[in-house]
């Protein structure tokens, strides 16, 4: 079995909270796309990690804070607003990520940070409303996959 | 010739080429439908800086074979049911461009 850092197995917690809630709004969950995602998988759930910073060390210890986007990407034709639409699946999105912000032990917390909303017109308005997270976890300075 | 002449002339050779789609209008108003032919494209195109994909759908027509045609209106184009979502003059005027939305 492969060593996954304390980071990666976070995001796979993420993604596998997110899925129910993207189904009950009979969304999709994708971790970052590398190809972009065509209607049939809309609307959507992207997590993209972003960026990962040491907050502390201290006796071999490092806390660390992940950085994560969450995007809701919605179509509508008009004139329902697509936004309407994204801010619904985030929100449940964001209540799912909330329902356990240890992430079963993962994580010390999570942090939600800046929104932004984005339109753009093409077969439809679609909507793409960000979410950035910050979650912090605590690990071995020499081993990033283990609990510090 | 006249702009006018000139472009039935060139949608009249597209349409003999078999380049054009089959649109049909039933004006939300009530009024006749109307069932011509149209340049017809669906060019894919990117949102979000490449996040998402997204058919970028238009047809072009001569201004006078579907007068009234707006926003919000129903078409029908090769079959399918597209909301129109901005109509803009295309080239000297004569001939309009329409946006459309796959229903």
């Amino acid at each position: 079995m492969k060593p996954l850092s304390i980071a990666e197995q976070i995001l796979q917690f993420l993604v596998d909270a997110l899925r129910p809630a993207a189904a009950s709004q009979r969304a999709t969950v994708h971790r970052s796309p590398a190809v972009a995602l065509r209607r049939d998988v809309v609307p959507a759930l992207v997590l993209f990690p972003e960026m990962e910073t040491v907050l502390e060390t201290a006796n071999g210890r490092e806390t660390r804070e992940l950085k994560v986007r969450l995007v809701a990407l919605t179509r509508a034709v008009p004139p329902l607003p697509p936004e309407t639409a994204a801010d619904a699946l985030l929100t449940v999105a964001h209540r799912a990520l909330f329902a356990d912000p240890n992430c079963a032990g993962l994580a010390l917390g999570l942090r939600p940070g800046e929104l932004e909303w984005d339109i753009e017109e093409a077969d439809g308005i679609n909507a793409a409303l960000s979410a950035r997270y910050h979650l912090t976890y605590r690990c071995l300075a020499a081993d990033r996959a283990v609990l510090g | 010739m006249t702009s006018d002449l000139l472009l039935a002339a060139v949608y009249a050779a597209a349409a003999n080429a078999g380049l054009l789609k089959r649109c049909v209008w039933q004006p939300s108003s009530g009024g006749p439908i109307h069932d011509v032919l149209v340049g017809f494209s669906a060019a894919d195109t990117t949102l979000f800086d490449g996040l998402g994909a997204a058919g970028d759908t238009q047809i072009t027509y001569p201004a006078d074979r579907l007068p009234g045609l707006t926003a919000n209106e129903i078409v029908v184009v090769d079959g399918a049911s597209y909301q129109v979502t901005s109509v803009v003059p295309h080239g000297d005027g004569s001939e309009r461009r329409a946006r459309l939305a796959l229903l």
